[in-house]
């Protein structure tokens, strides 16, 4: 495929060759490293195909074997421009296409997302969009390392960006942090751990620093837990001297949370007549082209739109999407639920954040959660206590780390 | 009594020479096998690669002698090879290698 298309660029030519000595002939192509291609014999001589190129290196051949070569066939580029040599606007209008690709090849059409499962497409093109990177800007208007620090630094759950141009297209790939109880250790300097929720300590284990509370505590968001000063005291029970590491602990402790839930049992519902309409529409930037919706179609009607970008190859993208359109009609109908099936619906719904609650490592230590029907409405009401796991690394001021070892002194 | 010239004589010289030829090539080859060289580049031998019946390259020859839709007879350093079949058709001719196309009924090797 590549090698033809070559060979309708540099132009072909099929020729016939006869009398003489025609298997010289060949041979001496061979020799002179003209290819020939498609030969055949024929009769009283042979008929191949080479390269124009080739085909001007022949004359010496031809005298040399006594044959005679007639051309039966000229293609390729350079025959093509030869004919049409007189028609200025085409090969204005050639150029023009060409610069124009080049010219559009110089911006980025489309950002592709890779490997991400919590942070979602939609934010990351927002921070890229306050950031000034979107449709349409100038390839060398972006940083790429520059843009991939900012990202990591701006979601501190990515542990791995990259940032590449291929074509018109920006690629982001990442990999988001799987496990969310390991935090990123980002520094090793000494630090104190702090609460991060209001609730009782059940279980501490320290493995490095001074605990500051015991278990039974009741602890406040933002109490210190675990200091990461350690006081080096002497036989006689004196502080001679303090050392500060990172405080290293797994603090569990008990918290309540309400929970409350509403349904009620006359509810609104969508519901879809089945009548549609769709169009297609041509954009280029702010640009549409296609048939207008005459009118206010329907009352009340879902739109549901989807693009196509267009692309040359698979990283060229370019600014000229086809996008289809459809209008789907719908109406309200009032819909009354029986208590049961509101009952099981907050049923659901409470199990359903019990178990994202528990995703996140959380464990349920008490449920006291009721759920009652009564006056069309059901409710689903109460406490929730669980046990969860703490802690959350504060550095220590290298000031006051400072000021401790000169008054030491 | 067979004097210098004769039929004979001749013979017997050709047949000596094309010893001594098969000798060198063997050793050639032996060599070859010993540097761990491509036997083909060492000893300038043909290489035939026929797929089905259909489609055969060569590499490693010296030109064509005849041609026709039913024969083809190439020459190679050591032996002429002579292809014969059914509407034969080189796709590609080239210094080094060539592709025929066509029904191929027999490869023949002939020592000169």
């Amino acid at each position: 495929m590549k090698g033809k298309f070559l060979s309708w660029i540099r132009g072909n030519v099929r020729i016939l060759v006869t009398g003489g000595f025609c298997e010289r002939f060949l041979n001496l192509c061979a020799y002179h490293q003209i290819n020939l291609w498609d030969l055949q014999p024929c009769e009283n001589g042979y008929e191949a195909s080479l390269s124009l190129a080739g085909f001007w290196k022949l004359k010496p051949l031809v005298r040399k074997c006594r044959i005679r070569v007639r051309v039966l066939q000229k293609a390729g580029l350079p025959f093509f421009f030869y004919r049409y040599r007189k028609r200025k606007p085409l090969f204005l209008a050639m150029g023009f296409s060409v610069f124009l690709l080049f010219f559009l090849s110089l911006f980025i059409w489309d950002i592709k997302i890779d490997g991400n499962l919590s942070v979602t497409d939609e934010k990351i093109l927002d921070y890229l969009k306050e950031e000034g990177i979107q449709q349409g800007i100038w390839k060398t208007a972006v940083d790429y390392k520059l843009l991939a620090a900012d990202l990591r630094q701006f979601f501190p759950e990515l542990t791995w960006v990259s940032v590449k141009l291929q074509g018109t297209r920006l690629l982001i790939s990442l990999k988001e942090n799987e496990d969310p109880e390991t935090e990123i250790q980002e520094e090793n300097g000494p630090c104190d751990l702090v609460s991060t929720v209001d609730g009782t300590v059940t279980k501490i284990i320290t493995r490095a620093g001074t605990p500051q509370v015991t278990v039974g505590a009741q602890v406040k968001k933002g109490d210190l837990l675990v200091s990461g000063c350690i006081e080096l005291i002497n036989d006689s029970g004196e502080v001679y001297d303090r050392q500060y590491v990172a405080a290293d602990a797994d603090i569990y402790v008990r918290t309540s949370r309400n929970y409350q839930d509403r349904i009620l049992l006359q509810q609104p519902e969508k519901v879809y007549t089945g009548k549609k309409r769709s169009r297609f529409l041509l954009k280029f930037g702010s640009f549409h082209l296609g048939l207008p919706f005459f009118g206010k179609p329907y009352l009340q009607y879902d739109c549901v739109s989807e693009n196509r970008q267009f692309r040359l190859m698979e990283n060229f993208y370019l600014p000229i999407f086809f996008s289809s359109i459809t209008l789907r009609e719908y109406q309200i109908v009032e819909k009354t639920w029986t208590p049961e099936q509101a009952e099981a619906l907050a049923k659901d719904n409470l199990n359903h954040f019990l178990e994202k609650i528990q995703e996140k490592g959380v464990q349920i230590f008490q449920n006291n959660v009721k759920i009652e029907t009564a006056d069309s409405v059901c409710t689903a009401r109460g406490t929730l206590i669980f046990v969860e796991k703490t802690g959350k690394r504060a550095a220590i001021d290298s000031t006051e780390i400072q000021k401790e070892g000169i008054s030491s002194e | 009594m067979s004097g210098k010239g004769s039929v004979f004589h001749r013979t017997r010289k050709a047949q000596k020479s094309a010893a001594r030829k098969e000798q060198w090539e063997q050793l050639l080859g032996r060599f070859a096998d010993t540097a761990m060289l491509p036997r083909d580049t060492v000893t300038g031998s043909c290489c035939v690669t026929v797929t089905g019946q259909n489609e055969l390259v060569i590499e490693n020859y010296k030109g064509i002698l005849d041609y026709c839709p039913e024969k083809l007879t190439i020459l190679t350093k050591q032996c002429q090879v002579e292809i014969c079949g059914k509407r034969l058709e080189i796709l590609f001719y080239a210094r080094e290698e060539m592709k025929i196309k066509g029904k191929i009924e027999s490869i023949c090797y002939k020592n000169r």
